[in-house]
């Protein structure tokens, strides 16, 4: 696969779901702007990528590192945003700092942020996260919404961010620990991005509930 | 790319597919499967309610008829017996005239007492409670005779039993509203009452010879949606059809919810 053309779709995917978030939404809601924030970010972070790839010699892991952990955080801010329950909100927050603490530790011990990929803090990030979607997925499953599930933002978003991560999941720790073509991922990753992009941009356009 | 990679793709994408069909199908399934259940328990709610309301309704409008009742019957009834008695007391007249007059008027005095005290027992629920369906339906029937307005009729088929005190008395109700809207609307010189007890419940047909009615819902006055609205709380059925030959003909079918009843 070509990668101007991976680079390309990688960056208008999340641009996309940005500017449809931001102009064409017509279900505000209080946590839209955790979402054009994260959306933004994954917009900022391919191009910083893209950027320092064509025109430094900087290396990209340190970026690639920073996303591990911030994104995660403007996704568990979201969901905190989303949730009623008091309970669970306090243990988003824990499990935030949990994260956090979980980088720093990580770094301590393996002192290669400048060269390596912190596999270990993207798979505590991503378990937090499909805890927290299976949650709020729940939740929506007992609360009202339910009636009209399809038509709930919530839901979407929930269902983007389970679609890219739970199959990602397994693809990640089997190249953590195989050698394969790099080009393999850049093709599974793209088709996630794609899914998890539509289902953000179904959320923007078509959903009239929380 | 070489043949391992191009493998090594097409198992990476079949998993990846696979993983995200299963989760979709799950996930759906679950959630369609909450969907059905929360729509079920929503139309069981509001039914509940409804019934709920029909039931407050009910009860409102017994109590007044037992206030009226009671009125009826320690008031008016009393003042009666009291013009009764003192006419009875009066001292022979000189003249036959004045004592014709005087017994006349014991005579109709008479008959508006007895009618009082019946209509004071048809009113309230207590005496329904106590006389049983059947019983208090021939009284109302004997009543309606007895104001000649029409000749009406009562008959019974199968082995009648005690039904629920509370649904007898709706029944009851049901079935008052009915005769008042033969004698007021149906015209009619003739009215049938027929109970049909069965295993399972209770079958009541009543027809007249008058001019019909309009049966289509939207011309339902607020006598017949009571009707209705008594027969929704009853978990039972009505159905009201012009006969041919004239007048109309309402059945009504009663299902009893606790078989034990019938033993009661």
């Amino acid at each position: 696969m070509n990668i101007y053309l991976y680079l390309a779709l990688v960056l208008i995917l999340p641009f996309s779901s940005l500017v449809i978030s931001l102009f064409f939404n017509r279900n505000k809601t209080n946590y839209d702007l955790y979402l054009n924030l994260g959306l933004g970010y994954m917009f900022f972070n391919e191009l910083l990528n893209l950027y320092i790839g064509v025109y430094t010699t900087l290396p990209q892991i340190p970026f690639a590192n920073i996303y591990c952990l911030i994104f995660p955080l403007i996704i568990y801010r979201l969901f905190y945003n989303i949730s009623n329950s008091e309970i669970f909100r306090k243990r988003i927050k824990f499990m935030a700092i949990g994260l956090m603490v979980f980088f720093i530790i990580d770094n301590l011990i393996q002192r290669d942020f400048f060269t390596n990929f912190q596999f270990h803090t993207y798979l505590v990030s991503t378990l937090i996260l499909i805890y927290i979607v299976t949650v709020i997925l729940l939740q929506i499953m007992k609360s009202d919404i339910i009636h009209e599930y399809l038509r709930s933002k919530s839901f979407w978003i929930s269902l983007g961010l389970l679609l890219f991560y739970v199959p990602f999941l397994p693809v990640i720790i089997t190249f953590e620990f195989m050698v394969v073509n790099f080009e393999i991922k850049n093709i599974i990753t793209l088709f996630l991005i794609m899914v998890m992009n539509f289902c953000f941009i179904y959320a923007s356009l078509w959903t009239k509930h929380r | 790319m070489d043949k391992t990679q191009v493998i090594y793709l097409i198992l990476f994408s079949v998993s990846v597919l696979l993983i995200m069909v299963s989760l979709v199908f799950v996930l759906f399934s679950v959630f369609n499967k909450r969907r059905m259940k929360f729509i079920i328990e929503k139309q069981e709610a509001e039914k509940q309610a409804e019934i709920e309301m029909a039931k407050i309704r009910i009860e409102n409008q017994e109590n007044l008829l037992k206030s009226i009742s009671w009125e009826l019957h320690d008031n008016i009834g009393q003042l009666l017996s009291v013009s009764k008695m003192q006419l009875s007391m009066l001292p022979e007249q000189p003249t036959d005239l004045s004592r014709k007059m005087v017994n006349d008027t014991l005579d109709v005095l008479s008959r508006v007492l007895e009618d009082v005290r019946s209509l004071s027992k048809s009113l309230n629920t207590d005496s329904v409670g106590f006389m049983g369906l059947v019983k208090a339906t021939g009284f109302e029937i004997d009543r309606l005779n007895r104001i000649k307005f029409l000749n009406a009729k009562f008959n019974i088929t199968g082995k009648p039993f005690p039904l629920k005190n509370d649904d007898e008395i709706v029944l009851f109700r049901i079935l008052q509203e009915l005769i008042s809207n033969v004698i007021k609307h149906a015209k009619a010189s003739e009215f049938e009452l027929h109970f049909h007890y069965a295993n399972n419940g209770l079958v009541i047909t009543a027809q007249d010879d008058g001019i019909g009615m309009d049966i289509s819902k939207e011309h339902y006055g607020i006598g017949l949606k009571n009707i209705v609205s008594r027969i929704k709380f009853l978990n039972g059925s009505i159905d009201f059809h012009n006969k041919n030959e004239g007048g109309v003909l309402t059945s009504i079918k009663y299902t009893i919810k606790d078989p034990d009843v019938m033993n009661a």
